[in-house]
């Protein structure tokens, strides 16, 4: 029953990750929306399909590659970032303290 | 093959990786998984360890599991306020600059890796203990507040450890 939940609870992040990637038109906001997708969905999705399996060694698998998605899942959306921000593409406005 | 002896802790780990992944005990897969395994500890020297042993400080174990439970409840929290965000249409990024006082690479590169993952924040880039962050919230304040923000839900862990 709890997997179950979880799932819809992805399908919702995913669902308003889409909606907020055509809503916002700044590049910067998108590519926050995109990132959100990426971590919090696959890591709820991921979290419901370990609940699923139960204590085998398949949710072993499951919790490994869950560990490996948290460590690399934020290195593509730094570098895309980045390279935006290194070519100049202008954020709205800059605070700097 | 020197080098592999050296850092034999790195082999164990990835042969035991290989095949809890693979979950399969024939010849061909033993052979396979010990080759990969030998290959990537070569070409880890200088990256991972040198002839001294590791470059990097090990961290404690307790506290690294109490920072990843810790970072996923942080990542619950902030996609509820960034699903608010996008109902509202309330999106206005701009760039902080945050200077951290670890000077320790690889909890730097924890905690901006940690930035990224919470809904809303992403490193943009780092030079040595100065983050450049992008976020979200747009106000005269707020920069201070991000600061302060990300010092107490990250760094405090590594902190009290020293």
């Amino acid at each position: 029953m709890i997997y179950k939940i979880l799932l819809v609870i992805s399908w919702i992040y995913i669902i308003f990750g889409i909606i907020g990637i055509f809503r916002f038109s700044n590049m910067y906001s998108r590519l926050l929306t995109s990132s959100k997708i990426d971590t919090v969905a696959a890591i709820t999705l991921l979290i419901a399909l370990i609940i699923k399996s139960e204590f085998t060694i398949f949710s072993l698998r499951l919790f490994l590659i869950l560990f490996f998605i948290m460590i690399t899942n934020p290195i593509s959306n730094h570098i895309i970032v980045r390279s935006a921000y290194l070519n100049g593409i202008s954020v709205r406005k800059e605070v700097k303290k | 093959m020197k080098n592999v002896i050296r850092s034999y802790k790195l082999f164990l780990i990835l042969t035991v990786f290989w095949f809890l992944l693979t979950l399969n005990f024939s010849p061909l897969n033993l052979i396979m998984g010990t080759i990969i395994s030998i290959v990537v500890t070569r070409a880890s020297y200088g990256i991972l360890y040198d002839n001294k042993g590791f470059i990097f400080k090990p961290l404690v174990i307790l506290t690294l599991i109490k920072y990843f439970f810790n970072l996923l409840i942080e990542i619950y929290k902030s996609s509820f306020t960034y699903i608010v965000r996008i109902i509202k249409k309330d999106c206005d990024p701009f760039i902080v600059e945050i200077e951290l006082d670890v000077t320790d690479p690889l909890i730097i590169t924890i905690i901006a890796n940690s930035i990224t993952l919470t809904p809303g924040t992403i490193t943009v880039d780092t030079d040595k203990n100065k983050l450049t962050v992008l976020t979200l919230k747009n106000c005269e304040d707020c920069a201070i507040m991000v600061e302060k923000e990300i010092k107490e839900r990250f760094q405090k862990f590594f902190i009290a450890k020293g």
